[in-house]
């Protein structure tokens, strides 16, 4: 029986490994598929040239597929208009008082963040980092 | 130098055990699993008839999709870069088992969790993606749409959740190799002695679960292909060979990252040895364990809608894993 064998190798070089071990298995398999194929592929012809639609024709459709930009969009009008609506409604109820204390909340939040990062430098110096 | 021995033990790993042949076998058998424990619970029979108990169903379907039935070509498809990423996808799954102690060659390097990481969490989601979108059907856009939202909560949550069992060896026990794989499967199974340890593993266990539910795609997160509204999602134009190597990825990538878990959260077969009759036991009965309760909570959970699905990772996965991963690190840092 054999013995397993332990490699400890570098961590940028064990990435290279798995990659290759990624694209020589994708090499069999693909290699192993063409040859249990039973016969040549075949182009549609007919009603399979057409994308599924449930029974629908093509035309109902503008595209077929997504755009690009239906990302971005998708983001803009989902997540980002809800973020925007809900700045606006904190930021702009109209009150002054609320815009000053949203804005005295952030700045507060900064100079919190900047009197430990001081402190730790006071502390620490750069090396700690 | 490298003597023919390795090369052929390299071979062996790759190919047979752990890689190509057993993850196929595991796949169909996980699949016949997954299948009747489903039906099971539906009072359904589930796979009965090919094989003793319908075992060798999952095999009979992948074989007659490869052999009989017709691979559809519609006009907008480019179907050879899908299954070009279809043998990647499936080439990553296959290459992460190279870090687990399963493995006779063992890769072990540190921080080699970003590799796990890597092939699972970007090579096999993308493989999926570019497959589903080399058939270009509005349905498939959809589907695409909601997977990649499912993917942007339970991606980051399954990274997180796999560090905290890393963390905590590596904080508590001491590795040689920080943050390995291999030496946190060897000794991770002390930390469930421990009963602050025990909980923080839980949190994180039970975050992994539900990340690993809605990578498969299972209920109650299977709206990306939720047949009322988009046929079948991701997979609507999939059919004859190209449907069998999409599901043979699919289900693969399920059962590694079942693996994976069996290792990282449970110990997999330690205490025992590998070749031991106890450790194998030991191993398979983790195994079955968790796939029984993927399938349980696939059969009990009706489908969620999208915003239910993303607010149940962010609660359930992303929240508990972050919880878990703090804790693993104070825990770590002041060595309770």
């Amino acid at each position: 029986m054999v013995d397993p064998i332990v490699e400890v190798v570098n961590s940028q070089v064990g990435v290279l490994i798995l990659t290759g071990v990624m694209v020589l298995v994708a090499g069999i398999v693909a290699a192993l598929f063409e040859l249990t194929k039973p016969k040549p592929e075949e182009s549609s012809e007919g009603e399979k040239l057409n994308p599924y639609l449930a029974g629908e024709p093509e035309s109902v459709v503008t595209r077929v597929d997504a755009p690009i930009d239906a990302l971005y969009w998708g983001f803009a009008k989902g997540w980002g208009k809800k973020l925007y609506n809900y700045l606006r409604e904190v930021m702009h109820s109209g009150n002054l008082n609320d815009w000053c204390s949203y804005m005295a909340l952030w700045m507060g939040i900064g100079s919190i963040i900047a009197l430990v990062g001081i402190v730790a430098y006071l502390i620490w110096g750069w090396s700690a980092w | 130098m490298v003597g023919i021995n390795e090369i052929l033990l390299f071979l062996f790993s790759v190919l047979v055990f752990p890689g190509l042949i057993f993850v196929t076998l595991l796949t169909m058998l996980s699949e016949w699993w997954l299948r009747k424990i489903t039906a099971r619970a539906q009072k359904r029979m589930g796979p009965s008839y090919v094989g003793p108990f319908g075992i060798l169903q999952p095999f009979a379907d992948f074989i007659k999709l490869i052999t009989v039935k017709e691979e559809i070509r519609q006009k907008y498809s480019t179907v050879k870069l899908a299954k070009v990423f279809a043998f990647l996808g499936i080439g990553a799954v296959i290459a992460v088992l190279l870090l687990l102690p399963l493995s006779p060659l063992r890769l072990v390097s540190s921080y080699d969790i970003i590799a796990i990481s890597y092939f699972c969490c970007v090579w096999v989601p993308l493989a999926m993606i570019v497959m589903a979108l080399s058939l270009p059907n509005p349905f498939t856009a959809g589907g695409v749409s909601r997977l990649l939202s499912i993917y942007a909560i339970c991606e980051p949550a399954y990274f997180i959740s796999i560090l905290v069992p890393i963390a905590l060896v590596n904080g508590l026990i001491g590795s040689e190799v920080p943050y390995s794989v291999f030496e946190t499967s060897q000794k991770v199974w002390i930390l469930w002695s421990n009963p602050v340890t025990a909980i923080i593993l839980f949190l994180a266990l039970v975050a992994v679960t539900v990340v690993t539910q809605s990578k498969a795609m299972l209920a109650p997160f299977n709206i990306p292909e939720a047949e009322q509204e988009l046929i079948a999602g991701p997979m609507t134009e999939f059919s004859g060979p190209l449907l069998a190597l999409n599901n043979l990825l699919h289900e693969s990538d399920l059962a590694v990252t079942l693996l994976i878990t069996t290792y990282l959260f449970l110990g997999g077969p330690y205490p025992f040895p590998h070749l031991s009759v106890l450790g194998a036991l030991v191993f398979i009965a983790k195994y079955i364990v968790l796939l029984t309760v993927v399938a349980i909570i696939q059969s009990v959970f009706g489908r969620f809608r999208i915003e239910q699905a993303l607010s149940t990772l962010v609660r359930y996965s992303l929240i508990p894993g972050v919880i878990a991963l703090v804790a693993a690190m104070a825990v770590s840092a002041f060595s309770i």
